[in-house]
């Protein structure tokens, strides 16, 4: 098998006529999907969770991103900050579960403070006992480590290397697609997946409208193959969309209530875009969901799938079936790729596959993937 | 001061994870210290009611500091 460094990208990066899917390797080797941690996940803006999560200020929540241990904190103003949680003293894990913090982070090693700012707040001892000053201690410069983030639509964004365009460029494409899409979210409910295939293998499954019919029967009924198009394009996302999209309806024939700002587009229109490289994303006229994808291993993730609706649950118990409904329908809908995804996982350690033939018509998103991650890949080796 | 019989009641709210008596005891004990003239050993134990009143945002922290900062210990 190859190493990471050696890996020829060379067949990926071809035209989707001519191309063929990422190696192997990219799925089964733990020292190329290390590559690919620094290369797409740290160097890009990857979804690690939601502001949701921390709903209070002081509440904080730790985060195991691909190995990284980050720290999602709501400071006393409401904003979010993500820093990485180790104390600059001997590194060790501040926050080793969720909680409200209700003055300062306490490192439970030897009690260093920090603020919800990540200010370094007080150094017991660090002069000896009862000396808490030392000239080489300067504490404006041992404050937490703050990692690059960005909330967009309630999703937490980070980039990790801190070398990546600010968030607003990088996802501009996306953005402007998506711009009606500006009315208030309000978060119902949500359910994951633990799923034992690479994480890419996810993203290249939702990407594409191709398995539809065969994976999806009961969309098909509706939703036909010929009503899908692709979203494919030079910036970092793909996908695709519908032009049937049809409200889910309750027993007394109750719908939910549509999102302020949308053209007739979205009257039957929905798109399925993937923000690259793992915020998968549903804008519908009625209600949205981001499905995270949580690289945990080579050959294991973690989807984890949010609804957002245009109204406060809470404020409209009438809808609380209905709500219940659609998570069941979109839990079922899911859950019905999970077998495809491992399966591919599975096809991965066949040694003679070569990456897989895409088809030049049906496979476009999907190839813009391999193609994104291929770069990013190169642009990591330099 | 009975210092024996303040660690055993610090050991106890420790147990006990009562932050509020954990902050009020190293007080004590703190400034029994500083009005012995042992200064390190006061301020030893008022950095320990510091920080468990920084900890959990206990309005004792402010008069703790201020007495550190007195004593050259905080910033």
């Amino acid at each position: 098998m190859r190493d990471a460094a050696t890996t020829d990208l060379s067949n990926t990066l071809q035209p989707v006529e001519t191309a063929l899917g990422l190696p192997n390797e990219h799925y089964v080797n733990k020292d190329v999907y290390l590559e690919e941690r620094q290369s797409v996940m740290f160097a890009n803006w990857a979804g690690i969770g939601f502001g949701f999560d921390c709903p209070n200020p002081g509440d904080v929540m730790p985060v195991d991103f691909m190995g990284m241990p980050l720290l999602v904190v709501r400071d006393q103003d409401g904003e979010i900050g993500v820093f990485q949680n180790t104390c600059r003293h001997r590194g060790m894990i501040l926050v080793k579960e969720k909680a409200n913090i209700r003055g300062t982070i306490r490192c439970p090693y030897h009690s260093w403070c920090y603020g919800l700012k990540g200010e370094l707040r007080s150094t017991p001892h660090v002069g000896g006992p009862g000396h808490n000053l030392h000239d080489n201690i300067d504490r404006r410069e041992l404050g937490l480590t703050r990692i690059r983030s960005f909330i967009w639509r309630d999703i937490i964004l980070v980039n990790v290397d801190g070398k990546a365009a600010d968030f607003e460029t990088y996802a501009a494409p996306l953005m402007e697609r998506m711009k009606e899409h500006t009315a208030p979210l309000f978060h119902s409910n949500g359910f994951s997946f633990e799923v034992a295939c690479n994480w890419k293998l996810a993203v290249e499954n939702y990407c594409e409208s191709y398995h539809l019919p065969w994976i999806h029967p009961g969309l098909n009924t509706y939703s036909r193959l010929e009503d899908h198009y692709h979203i494919d394009n030079d910036g970092p996302f793909a996908g695709q969309g519908t032009t049937v999209y049809r409200q889910l309806e309750g027993e007394q024939n109750e719908v939910f209530p549509d999102f302020e700002g949308l053209s007739e587009f979205w009257d039957k229109g929905a798109e399925y875009p993937v923000l690259f490289p793992n915020v998968l994303l549903a804008f519908q006229r009625d209600h949205v969901y981001a499905l995270l994808v949580l690289p945990q291993a080579e050959d294991r993730s973690i989807e984890r799938v949010e609804l957002f609706y245009s109204f406060d649950p809470k404020t409209r118990p009438d809808l609380a079936a209905l709500i219940k409904k659609n998570t069941r329908q979109w839990h079922a809908v899911l859950q019905e790729d999970l077998f495809v995804v491992e399966g591919m996982q599975k096809g991965r350690h066949a040694v003679h596959f070569d990456g897989g033939k895409f088809s030049p018509v049906m496979d476009n998103p999907t190839h813009d993937f391999h193609l994104w991650v291929a770069g990013q890949v190169e642009n990591g080796r330099g | 001061m009975d210092i024996a019989a303040l660690e055993l009641k610090l050991l106890a709210a420790v147990k006990a994870d009562d932050k509020a008596e954990i902050v009020r005891l190293y007080r004590l004990a703190g400034e029994a210290f500083i009005a012995q003239n042992d200064i390190n050993a006061g301020c030893f134990n008022l950095t320990h009611a510091y920080v468990h009143a920084l900890e959990t945002n206990d309005p004792a922290a402010a008069g703790l500091h201020k007495t550190l900062v007195l004593y050259g210990r905080e910033e």
